[in-house]
Parts: C-alpha cells; structure tokens; sequence
C-alpha cells in the first residue's frame, strides 16, 4: 500500500518530466547563455578599464614631472585607445591644466575640447566648457566665451558657470548683466563655499541697480 | 521514497538546479546579499545601497578624536568633551562622502592599476624592515589590525580613487586672468567713509524701569539667574612623595649602590669634554649629489672657520643646521664618551683643544667641529655622591611604595564606599576637604581638576549615593578619590542681590530702542537730502580689507561697502551691539587696482583654491543627486552625554 503510494508519485514526476522537461531543459539553456554572456561582457569591461588605468598612469606621471609634452603625449595614446573611458576625460582635464600652466593655449583648447567632444559625463562637459570659457576670455575673445557658457545646463556647476559669466560681462562693462550674474551665483553655491562669499562680495561691491 | 530522493539527488537534474541557486552570488558577489541585508539598528546611513554601520562610523570618530586630541596636546582636556554632534556630523558626512566617491568610481570603472598599489604599499614605513619592503612584517601588521590583504588592497584602492576624483578635478583648477581683474577691481574697491554715532548714554536719562518691571524680568528668566551646581568634597591622595619622612635610606644602602657595578661608570669620572660643531645636513636617503653638494657646502664653511677661528660660534649661529645648538653658536656642553655618533666621538677625542677639524661625516651629515674644553678624568667619592644616591634611592622607594598601595587604595575606596576613613586608615593617608567647587573644578586644589574626577564627582553615585568615587590616576604616580560631603544644586540668585544690574540691563535696553528710533529717522534725513545735526568722523578712504584690518567692526564695514553708491554721497546706518547707533557716509568710490603684481599673485592664490573647492563641491552635489543617501539610525548623530 505504502509502496503503491509511493511508486504513484514517481510515476507522475516521470509523467511531468516527460510533458515539461524541454522546457526545462531550454531554461536552463537560455540562463545559461545569459550568463555566459553577461560574464563575458564583464570580463571585456574589465580588461578595458584595467589598459586604460595603465595609460592614465602614464598621465599622471609625466604630470607629476611637470612635462608638458609628454603629458600632453600620454592623454592622447589614452584618448585614442580608450575613448569611452572616464580616464580618458581625466587625463585630457589633467593635460589641459599641465599645458595652461606652460602657457601653451592651442594644447589646452583642443584637450578641453576633446572632452567636451567625448565626455560620457554631461557634468565634465560643461567643466570642461568652463575652463574653455575662461581660456577664450583670457584671449579677450568675450562674446565667444559667452556663447560656450550657455551651453551649460548641468546644475554641478552652475554657481561657477554664473561667476565666470559675470567676470566676462565686467569686462565688457555690461555691469547690469553681471550682477544678475553674480546673483545667481550666490543663489547656486551653498553658502559654506567661499565661491558664494566671493561672489556675495562682488555682487555688494557693484551696488544696487540705479 | 527518501531513498529514491537521495538517489535523484545525486543525478544532473539536482545539481543544474544547486547551479541555478548558486547564480546569484556568482553574479554579484556574496558581499552583495550582505550589503542588502542592512538597514537595522546597526546601520548609521546608506549610500547607493551601501550600509555605513555603527562599527565603522565609531572606528571614524575615533580616528578623528585622537588627530584633533594630538593636535590639542592639552593632555587635561577629556577627549570626551571633544565629541560633539557637529563632530558627528561632520564625520559622517565625510564618510558618505567617501562611500559617494567610491560607488562613483565604481560605476564609470575608474582603474587603479596593480603596480601603483604595490607601489603605493611598499612606500608605507610601517612596512618596511631596514628601509625595504617586507612581506612579513606587512602580513603581520595587517594580522594585527584584523585585516587580510585581500581586504586591506581593496580599501587602498578605493582610497586611490578617491584620491583620483578629487586630483583629476580640484586640481587641475586654474582661474582665468577675467577672474583675477574682476576680484580685485570689485573686492579691492576703496569708499572714502565717515562715521557719526549717536550715542547710547544721551538717551539713558530718558528712560526709568519701575520695580515692577524689573520683577517680571526675573521670574520671567530664572534660569539666567541660576548658579551652577556644586559640592564640598572629602579626598584622599595617593601619591609617591620621596620626601616622606617615614622613607629611611641608611648608609649600608647607599654605600651598596655606590659599589654596584652598574653604577660605576657614573663616579669613576671619565674625561669629559666640551666642543662645537657647524652641521650640514644629509637626509637619511640622500642621493649621491646631494651628499656630493652637502660636503661641498661643508668644505667651504671649514676654509672660513679657518681662515677665522675666534669667529667659530658666529659661523655656527649663520650656517650650523642643528636646530639644538646654531644658537648656542655651536656649542655641545661637556660630553663622555658613549653619548655622541661614533665618528663624531672619535674625532673629538682624538682633538687637541682649540683645533678645529672637518668635515666629519656621521648619519646626521657633515660636521665641522671645535674642541673648546677638556675636563680630565676625576672619580667622585662616596661622600661626594652621597647627596644625589640618597635622593635616588629615596624616589626608588617612592615609586615601589605607590605600586603596592596603589591597588589596595583603589579596592578600598571602592568596597567600602560609604567613607575615605577605611582607606585613609590603612594607609595612613589625610582627608582634606575642599571648598565649594562647580563642574568647572576650583583654583583651591588643582588636583581636583582632572576632567575624569570632576566627572564622578558630579556623577548621580556620588551625589545622591553619597558613595565614593572611583581612585583615579590625574597625574603619573597620583591617585585621588573623592567623597561629596555637601551638594548645593543649581539655584536662582536672590532677587534683590540681581535687582540694580537687571534694571541697569533693562535701561539700556529700552535705551537702545530709542537710540535706534533717531538713528533711523536721521538716516532718512540724510537720504532725503535734510542738513542733519550730528558730528561726522574724518573721513578715510579704505578697503574692505583695511578697513576691517583697521578696528573697523564689520557691523559697520559690511553695511558700507554694501550701501549702493551710484549716487554720492550715499548713507546707511547700524546698531552697535554696544546700543549706540552709527550713521556711515560714503562719499566716494574708487574701483580696485587690478594692475598690481603682488596684489594679482595672491588673489591667484586664493581664487585657485576657492575655485577648485567649488568644483569639488560641485561635482559631489551633482553626485548626491544620483545616488541614493539615507540617514538611518540618527542617535548616531546625538552622541553620548555622559561622555563616556
């Protein structure tokens, strides 16, 4: 009786298998394609990110020596072989600022607008815009400066978007502009930045409005 | 049918389905089922998921507390009352931080490649054996902290990318020649400004505080009345004083330790002698061509001490580089053997008094030495050095005597805790009482003022138990307990002891009021254009800078560099915290001088570094937004009030 019982049950497990177990069988399958593939596609990234890290070392270091070229040398090899890399955005940010230091202002412009060019991060675009900004303000290209910086909409700088825009237009004297400017620099940086007292203090310095 | 199971169990089918199970964790690691599972009353805060657990958020506190109590090196001070909330707050915030910075560099794959963390690990001193690496004791310090390399790594790594982050963004800031001209034309503005004040005593006369009024005031602000808390005080001090006239060190003793052969090299009075030297330092892992340059410089110093031997200590004082001695112009004091670097030893043993020899090279670097003394060797007797093994031997006995009562102290304030006399009693020990002391502690018995004792002092066990406190060490060799014999708590003073200075307060108060009322309506004049009677200071042109820098208080400078001056002269006007009320006229404006080099260089300075705070400000806010960051277990946040 006990036995009966029991061989009823495994005839019935038999019975399941025979009606579902292809489609077990092609789960499994399917799962494990997936898998497979999911852990390839991991393995790939990995390897990628691990070359770029060597290159962005590479980088860094010329940029600890203050070498200029060489720095400016590395970012590019980076640039070319990894161009999705976040390193790759660093490394062109890091030559940028070795070459400004040197004066060199063709090198600066085109690493900055690699990134602005390629950079997966909207936020390090417009850092990137903003320093162009800056470079094309310093070669009193004014206007053009202005232009770049109203392609800034990420809200991670926007209080230094706004300060250097008021720089620019106190330059061109447009004093009115600039201190809506300043105001909404104010308004984006928390207060506990000194960016936000610096820009506080300009703003009281231009006076209010006639 | 179980064994029918067992046998399936065994079969393909079985293990597929263990292997389907198993995925999960090959995916994503077991520790992510771990971070999952926080969230309970062992978490501080979340961060993308991951749980900031009380274990980690103590061991940052800490850390913390013991940098800012090193940098105190104020050893009275509890590091106790060190650990605020804003403390708290700031810990954690710079640990999300972290946590931000790392799931962000996660997330886009930032790299820190082997050889830099091998690299980076055996630049760690703590690691290194005789200036080398060493893997053991790399191992064994880790093993010592509870970590496994594997673990330690993958910190150092995420430490690298942070430390990446923030290198790739703040410091690759610069700030833009239109930045610089706008700060210093704006922020370097000067105002010619002149100042009048309408005084406060002018308008004390005016006012009367009837009885009444000043009653209210005090039942309405008892608390501000209040004294603190204190108590009188019955202690006992445990301390090893060799001077107690019950120590008795007789001569067989002193004689014992003057023949102990330890001793002997103490009297047998060995030649002493005295010299100066100029240093020029080697670093310990000098390259050959700084050491190469060192010997040069040191070469040259000997040809002038030469050439000028009288003028040895002024060479010393302009050249020598040991911070201890270029003073001194040089000099050493007298010196044995045995006290100096063996090559310096030598050479200024070997010396005739008065020479002058270099340059000798010793582990510090390259010295150029003059033998200025000679003491000749010359033994002190017993009865010479009676004096001095007395003392020694009667702090010797001191110390021995405070370690053998210092534990029976402790247990005795401590069983019979209802009174010092036990303790006092055994070990012949005298109660002193204090006068009333606060929290604060009091000037009449420094020992007192511990911050631990004041603490169990003041402690419920102590007060409302009337128990004893616990021995406690405030000092090397020094124990006190406490036992408080008589508690004030806090309480009001009387009204009539604080009646005339609540109605002086009062006075000034409504004083003020009026004073207020006039500085306003005359600033309205002066606006309007009316002559208004006051007498304005001389006026003084300055900056914002200046003019703060000038005992200016800001109250006065913030107002006039904020007046809007397009239309001169301009006038504004402020409360001074003392009641006067302080008209301010500018009458004229001159942009700043962004022309100046030396002006231009600092302020390059300082926006560089205020910019690339911005930007990294910036970024982590841009950060915040996209990751998930939850404050679970506030408490954490409170702290302990107790201190403990």
């Amino acid at each position: 009786m006990y036995d009966l019982e029991e061989q009823e049950k495994v005839d019935a497990i038999k019975a399941w298998w025979k009606d579902y177990g292809q489609w077990v069988w092609g789960a499994v399958l399917v799962l494990a394609i997936g898998y497979a593939g999911y852990q390839g596609w991991q393995y790939y990234q990995r390897n990628q990110a691990a070359k770029a890290g060597v290159l962005f070392e590479a980088v860094r270091m010329a940029a600890q020596q203050g070498d200029a070229a060489k720095t400016l040398q590395a970012a590019r090899v980076l640039q070319e072989a990894q161009p999705d890399s976040a390193l790759a955005t660093r490394g062109a940010l890091i030559a940028a600022a070795v070459n400004h230091a040197k004066a060199d202002n063709a090198a600066t412009q085109t690493e900055l607008q690699w990134v602005v060019g390629h950079a997966k991060e909207a936020a390090l675009a417009d850092l990137a815009r903003l320093r162009l900004a800056g470079l094309l303000a310093d070669d009193k290209k004014y206007e053009d400066a202005l232009r770049l910086l109203d392609a800034n909409h990420e809200p991670d700088f926007a209080a230094l978007t706004a300060d250097l825009r008021g720089d620019i237009l106190l330059a061109l004297k447009r004093t009115d502009q600039a201190r809506e400017a300043y105001k909404l620099a104010v308004e984006k940086s928390p207060a506990e930045d000194v960016l936000h007292q610096i820009a506080q203090s300009k703003l009281e310095a231009l006076g209010d409005p006639k | 049918m179980l064994e029918k199971f067992r046998t399936m169990s065994q079969t393909w089918v079985a293990k597929v389905i263990l292997a389907l199970i198993t995925i999960p964790f090959a995916l994503f690691g077991v520790e992510y089922y771990f971070r999952q599972a926080g969230g309970g009353a062992d978490t501080v805060a979340k961060v993308d998921g991951y749980a900031i657990t009380q274990a980690e958020f103590t061991e940052n506190l800490r850390n913390q507390l013991e940098r800012m109590q090193a940098g105190l090196r104020d050893a009275r001070l509890d590091p106790a009352t060190l650990d605020t909330p804003e403390l708290r707050r700031e810990t954690l915030a710079a640990l999300v931080n972290r946590h931000l910075l790392t799931a962000y560099a996660s997330r886009v794959r930032l790299t820190i490649p082997d050889n830099l963390l091998v690299n980076e690990i055996s630049q760690v001193e703590a690691f290194q054996d005789d200036g080398k690496f060493s893997q053991a004791r790399y191992e064994e310090i880790l093993r010592s902290k509870g970590l496994t390399p594997a673990v330690f790594e993958s910190r150092l790594r995420d430490d690298l990318k942070v430390q990446l982050v923030q290198e790739s963004l703040a410091t690759t800031q610069w700030v833009p020649q239109v930045a610089v001209d706008a700060f210093l034309t704006l922020n370097d503005q000067s105002r010619e400004l002149s100042v009048a004040e309408i005084p406060l005593s002018a308008f004390l006369g005016q006012v009367k505080i009837d009885d009444g009024s000043i009653k209210q005031y005090y039942d309405e602000h008892l608390d501000r009345f209040k004294v603190p808390e204190r108590v009188k005080v019955q202690y006992l001090v445990l301390t090893a004083d060799p001077q107690a006239p019950d120590i008795v060190v007789t001569p067989e003793e002193i004689a014992k330790a003057y023949s102990d052969p330890a001793n002997q090299p103490r009297w047998s009075g060995a030649e002493t002698r005295r010299a100066s030297h100029i240093l020029i330092t080697v670093p310990p892992k000098a390259s050959d061509a700084q050491r190469n340059a060192a010997r040069e410089q040191a070469q040259k110093i000997l040809a002038q001490v030469q050439a000028h031997p009288d003028q040895f200590a002024a060479l010393a004082k302009q050249y020598s580089q040991d911070p201890g001695s270029a003073a001194q112009g040089g000099d050493l004091g007298y010196f044995g053997r045995g006290t100096m670097a063996p090559p310096f030893e030598t050479a200024v043993f070997g010396m005739k008094p008065g020479a002058i020899q270099g340059p000798v090279e010793t582990e510090f670097g390259y010295h150029i030495i003059k033998l200025t003394d000679v003491k000749a060797a010359k033994g002190r007797s017993l009865a010479e050095v009676t004096p001095q093994l007395t003392q020694e031997l009667r702090k010797q006995r001191a110390a021995q005597r405070f370690a053998e009562s210092a534990e029976s102290f402790s247990n005795l304030v401590y069983e019979q805790s209802n009174s010092l006399k036990p303790a006092a009693d055994k070990l012949k020990l005298t109660i002193k009482d204090s006068g009333w002391m606060t929290r604060g502690g009091t000037a009449d018995a420094p020992l007192l003022n511990n911050p631990k004792l004041l603490n169990a002092v003041f402690a419920p066990e102590s007060i409302q138990d009337g128990r004893n406190t616990q021995a406690i060490e405030v000092a090397p060799n020094t124990l006190v307990a406490a036992h408080v014999v008589a508690h004030e708590p806090s309480v009001a003073r009387p009204y009539a002891e604080v009646k005339e200075a609540i109605g002086q307060m009062l006075q000034r108060e409504e004083a003020a009021k009026l004073v207020k009322k006039e500085g306003e309506a005359r600033l309205a004049d002066l606006k309007a254009g009316k002559t208004v009677a006051v007498t304005w200071s001389a006026t003084r042109q300055l900056t914002r800078q200046t003019a703060l820098a000038g005992g200016l208080p800001s109250v006065v400078v913030t107002p006039a560099f904020k007046v809007s001056a397009t239309q001169l002269p301009a006038y504004t006007g402020t409360e001074m915290p003392s009641g006067s009320y302080f008209l301010v006229r500018v009458t004229q404006v001159t942009p700043g001088n962004p022309a100046d080099a030396t002006q231009r260089k600092q302020a390059e300075a300082g926006l560089t570094r205020a910019y690339g705070d911005a930007t990294m400000s910036g970024f982590m806010a841009g950060l915040r937004k996209t990751v998930d960051v939850r404050l679970i277990n506030k408490a954490a946040l409170e702290g302990n009030k107790n201190g403990n």
